[in-house]
């Protein structure tokens, strides 16, 4: 697992993490995380995690449930503190990073007031700030403008995500960090939402948002890192990553799944996700696969066949299928 | 793997503008007490502004005030109503530092705290904060039942009137401590009964309502050792230049530093935060 993911960030992180050990450079890395290990009780929630982010960059963080991230982010605020391993922001540490208004972030579910207004709450949050950005142009970039008056316990959970992005924006910080920014919201506020972000983060600052969205992770992000079990397990741009998974993807009804997984150029196949009565499979040579499908005991069965490229979907879940411990499959495919 | 390329060089160029700022800024941040009183100014303000809140803790003692006073303050020449004026302002200002104290620890317990802390407010001065905050919204309930009883015949020089309202403000410290504990020990629903509970039995034992002669020997034993029957007492010292209990100066003081204790480890408990 240690070479897995060696191989993996020297080949997909490339510079950002072979760069590092350089303290008397004028720019610092806006995020580092060097060997960072937490454990709650016997779970394990960061395993050595190692991560360079550089000032500008916009990443994001993906990985299932307890894949760290969470985790990961209350560290660089100092909202948890590291068993082992050091934690670096703009090269300082992470509470002095967050009282001197270098770092904001939006936290996963953040509790707010709810009997107060909007405004009321961001008042004395504002005045808490290091360096504050004015309130109404917050509330702009935020596009709270309207929500101001309102009380935080009557807002939608759409509403209530963008008074946590004001919190955020608030200490007009140069590192952003978002965990799971657009939960809550419906495909329009999630559109809404990304359009801000993109005015935010035309500014310059360093952007490092966690999601479960992966075609969010894919457009809005030039760098997107994969975490599972409290470490990196890819890292690079979307396309990279997707390429981790090579070939392509068939789907497909009448067959059970063993049945396809037996054909040639069949790498894997197993029920798809949103839909157990289709079988999903992975392919290393589809043609190959196509033709035995046709010529073979299956034809007359199978029906609304369809071919597709694998997207970063796939990669994701290829990437962090614990059932699948070939460890050497992720850093290889990232080479290629 | 040319992509990450391009945005370590693109990173690298915004790198050096960036890198020098933080130096610049680190120098303007506010002090930990600039903070500690903006915080404790805000929670002020948002309590205040609290309607209900207001209302119990000011209508409460007062119409108490007004019926126990309409019953026996014509008693020791007028000096009952005095006392009762004393235990009443008391009694109010013990119900603002109750809720209060677990209304400001709920909003801790629900995660605004971690909000606070983001914010560059350390859990220090969160505490500290708080303190200030309830000390600050118990002051209306003593002055109205202080004004009423004025108003309704209560005869004290300006003097001895506004040296009992700092006495008692002062005295009512631990039971401010005694709310915030709550509120960290206890949850939502269960840190409001607690509270009024926890207030009923200070009042009581303390003989804020009724004086604890009236009781019997055990129930005036635990009131010698509550911090309420002492307030009780400095007041009327204040007031009307009785003997100065000492021993109550005592009984408060260790209540005050065992609650602070008790404060300050449950806060690191509760925030989950080992400081460096």
């Amino acid at each position: 697992m240690a070479m897995n993911t060696t191989t993996a960030a020297g080949t997909a992180g490339t510079t950002d993490v072979s760069a590092p050990d350089t303290p008397t450079s004028a720019s610092h890395a806006a995020i580092s995380l060097r060997g960072v290990r937490k454990t709650y009780g016997r779970i394990c929630a960061l395993d050595g995690l190692d991560l360079e982010i550089g000032a500008g960059e916009i990443v994001a963080l993906l990985g299932p449930n307890g894949a760290g991230k969470s985790t990961a982010m209350e560290m660089m605020v100092g909202l948890a503190t590291a068993d082992a391993g050091q934690v670096r922001i703009l090269g300082t540490d992470p509470v002095t990073a967050t009282r001197t208004g270098l770092i904001g972030t939006m936290l996963q579910s953040g509790a707010l007031l709810p009997d107060q207004s909007v405004r009321s709450m961001l008042r004395m949050l504002h005045a808490l700030q290091a360096h504050p950005m004015p309130l109404e142009t917050v509330a702009e970039q935020a596009d709270i403008t309207d929500l101001l008056t309102r009380r935080i316990g009557a807002l939608s959970g759409g509403q209530a995500q963008r008074v946590r992005f004001a919190i955020a924006l608030l200490g007009d910080p140069q590192v952003l960090l978002l965990d799971e920014p657009t939960v809550g919201m419906d495909i329009g506020a999630r559109r809404a939402f990304w359009d801000q972000m993109r005015e935010v983060a035309a500014t310059g600052r360093t952007i490092v948002f966690a999601t479960h969205h992966l075609d969010e992770a894919e457009r809005e992000a030039r760098r997107v890192i994969v975490m599972d079990r409290g470490r990196v397990v890819a890292d690079g741009t979307g396309p990279e990553i997707s390429a981790v998974v090579g070939g392509r993807v068939i789907t497909l009804r009448g067959a059970d799944a063993a049945a396809v997984a037996a054909l040639p150029g069949v790498e894997s196949a197993g029920a798809d996700e949103t839909d157990p009565e289709r079988v999903r499979a992975l392919c290393s040579d589809s043609d190959a696969a196509l033709a035995a499908l046709f010529t073979g005991g299956l034809a007359g069965e199978v029906h609304e066949v369809l071919v597709s490229a694998p997207g970063l979907e796939e990669a994701f879940l290829r990437i962090t299928d614990h059932s699948d411990q070939t460890d050497t499959t992720v850093p290889d495919g990232a080479d290629r | 793997m040319t992509a990450p390329a391009d945005s370590t060089v693109l990173s690298s160029g915004t790198g050096a503008a960036v890198a020098a700022a933080p130096a610049a800024r680190a120098d303007a941040a506010p002090s930990a007490a600039r903070r500690t009183l903006h915080y404790a100014l805000h929670t002020t303000r948002m309590t205040v502004t609290n309607v209900m809140f207001m209302v119990f803790t000011i209508l409460m003692p007062v119409g108490m005030y007004l019926l126990f006073s309409m019953m026996f303050g014509k008693e020791a020449g007028g000096e009952a109503g005095g006392l009762i004026m004393v235990n009443m302002a008391a009694y109010g200002g013990l119900g603002a530092a109750v809720t209060a104290g677990t209304q400001i620890q709920e909003d801790q317990r629900n995660g605004f705290l971690r909000q606070l802390i983001v914010a560059g407010l350390s859990p220090r001065s969160f505490l500290a904060g708080s303190v200030m905050a309830a000390s600050a919204v118990i002051i209306p309930a003593l002055l109205a039942v202080g004004i009423v009883g004025l108003l309704t015949g209560v005869e004290a020089s300006m003097g001895a009137f506004l040296l009992t309202l700092a006495v008692l403000w002062l005295g009512l410290l631990p039971t401010i401590l005694v709310g915030l504990v709550l509120g960290m020990v206890l949850k939502g629903g269960a840190a409001m009964a607690g509270g009024v509970v926890t207030m009923m039995a200070m009042a009581i034992f303390g003989g804020l309502w009724m004086p604890l002669e009236m009781f019997p020997d055990w129930m005036q034993s635990v009131g010698h050792a509550l911090p309420t029957y002492w307030i009780s007492g400095l007041g009327e010292w204040a007031l009307y230049g009785s003997q100065f209990p000492v021993t109550g100066l005592l009984v408060i003081g260790v209540w005050t530093v065992a609650l602070g204790l008790l404060c300050a480890v449950s806060m690191s408990r509760a925030v989950g935060l080992s400081r460096r």
